[in-house]
């Protein structure tokens, strides 16, 4: 059997026997080339130094990313819900706690057929002074082609934006999945739309396309006073939650 | 995220998890409950587990009581569960006179007392005993209560702007000490020198500290609106929203005010 497909066999038997696979929907898997030449420009494309695969791993030759999007169970609950929804915090520290098991699984897997691999952790892998990281889940994923960044400043995929992202560093080769450039995002296609705009409670999103992550990020903070009471997903609410455009 | 929200978030997360696992049973946990309450801004609640530790014993929680009166911060309703004939501020300010003359100094103490003679709470208003009862308790607390010591800066740092009992205004005095009371985890320092002498936002030194706080205090607001809507958390919500984020420029305060008005509408 070919590698990708092992892997990918191996991820979603591990998603649908999770406990809570009621809250995924099948995830969408990508791999870019650990030499595509964005690596060498993400450094001056986000602004702030960025870890290049190779550094990451020796030997790196393929970074796989992995979107797992939520389901209705998740999205209904969180949309219907005024009040901090249980559903989307449950949701997102299972899936967090998930998404490392994966990782950590499938590096095992790979280990016993001699291939070496690196991650980082799904969330927590970042400056909270300055609100930066130094490797992104959303970049590897944009160049694996498997979704854009949307007004939001998520990545949005075919299966919309209401999911969680992890990606593995692989010292193996796998043909990297085709990027087209294509704009998942209804405001990025039409000028349009909105929603997240509209949504945010912070005002930390801008129709110039820019982000305030001290905005949101305080507003959180301040919300959530404790780990099961994750305080806000308005913005992966719109058009764009279970869908790409 | 500022020092200042990294150090009240992660607090925020420990006490939580504390009080899930240890409710509060005795008068001083009610106390400390309620003391916690405040601090996520949630009044109500505050309000509820002083009074509950009031009336089983802990005296100390009249002079929280009084603040929230003081502050405006409870409906009418709410503050319809007071005992009858009951003034916090007196009994406060009674309490906080004694201890104050009977035993070792404590800074704490010294704060409340101050406090009171201040905003004449429970008694006559003596912004000079205060002063003095300030400075007192600022030094006493400088090692041991960085957050009272903090506390008594900012007030003392009000003097100095506003040239209160005697005191000539010196602005740098007051900004010197507002800073230095942030420092120590006063945030309203910070809103103060923000809101007083910020006069171009552009050059102002603390611009992410801030926006954090900002952004921290109506994150706050919002839980606390969510879990037990009033028209008084409401009014405190949407007054985050008028009065405008710092360093918008005017069209995005006028649509930042509108986002308040959407997503905050006046129950029907």
């Amino acid at each position: 059997m070919e590698l990708r497909q092992e892997i990918e066999d191996y991820i979603s038997t591990m998603i649908k026997n999770h406990s809570k696979a009621a809250y995924y929907r099948d995830p969408v898997i990508g791999y870019a080339s650990a030499s595509d030449p964005l690596y060498d420009q993400l450094d001056s494309i986000i602004g702030n130094p960025q870890i290049h695969p190779k550094d990451m791993l020796p030997g790196a030759e393929t970074v796989m990313v992995l979107f797992l999007p939520y389901s209705k169970v998740v999205y209904n609950d969180a949309k219907s819900s005024h009040l901090i929804s249980s559903i989307w915090s449950d949701a997102y520290m299972h899936t967090n706690s998930l998404l490392s098991q994966i990782m950590s699984s499938v590096s095992t897997m790979l280990a016993e057929k001699g291939i070496q691999s690196a991650s980082e952790p799904p969330t927590e892998n970042y400056d909270h002074f300055n609100k930066t990281a130094q490797w992104g889940h959303k970049s590897n994923a944009v160049i694996a082609g498997i979704g854009s960044f949307g007004l939001n400043h998520l990545l949005i995929t075919e299966k919309g934006c209401m999911g969680r992202l992890n990606s593995l560093v692989i010292d193996a080769y796998i043909p990297p999945t085709t990027r087209t450039g294509h704009e998942y995002c209804l405001f990025y296609q039409t000028g349009k739309c909105k929603a997240c705009i509209a949504k945010c409670p912070s005002g930390a999103i801008w129709e110039d396309g820019s982000i305030d992550k001290f905005r949101c990020d305080g507003y959180l903070e301040g919300k959530n006073i404790h780990d099961w009471q994750q305080g806000c997903p308005q913005c992966s609410l719109g058009p764009c939650a279970m869908k790409g455009f | 995220m500022s020092h200042y929200t990294e150090a009240v978030h992660t607090a925020a997360l420990i006490e939580t998890k504390n009080w899930i696992a240890h409710p509060p049973v005795s008068a001083q946990d009610f106390y400390l409950y309620g003391q916690y309450h405040f601090r996520l801004k949630d009044y109500s609640e505050a309000f509820h587990w002083f009074l509950h530790a009031a009336t089983n014993g802990c005296t100390d929680a009249w002079f929280d009581i009084a603040v929230c009166l003081d502050k405006n911060l409870l409906s009418l309703e709410e503050q319809s569960v007071l005992p009858a004939h009951t003034d916090p501020g007196s009994l406060a300010f009674l309490y906080y006179q004694q201890k104050a003359e009977n035993t070792t100094k404590e800074a704490l103490t010294l704060y409340r007392l101050a406090f009171l003679y201040r905003y004449g709470i429970g008694t006559q208003s003596n912004p000079i005993a205060a002063q003095e009862l300030f400075t007192e308790a600022s030094i006493l607390a400088e090692k041991t209560d960085p957050f009272t010591a903090g506390s008594c800066l900012y007030e003392i740092a009000l003097y100095y702007a506003n040239g209160i009992a005697g005191v000539t205004a010196d602005s740098l005095t007051a900004r010197k000490l507002l800073r230095e009371s942030y420092a120590m985890g006063c945030a309203d320092a910070l809103r103060y020198d923000y809101e007083q002498y910020c006069s171009d936002y552009t050059v102002y030194d603390l611009q992410d500290d801030i926006r954090e706080l900002y952004s921290f205090e109506l994150g706050q607001h919002v839980r606390v609106h969510e879990l037990r809507p009033t028209e008084k958390t409401r009014e405190r919500v949407l007054a985050f929203y008028e009065q405008g984020y710092p360093g918008d420029s005017e069209d995005r305060r006028l649509a930042f005010a509108k986002k308040g008005w959407l997503l905050f509408p006046e129950p029907s």
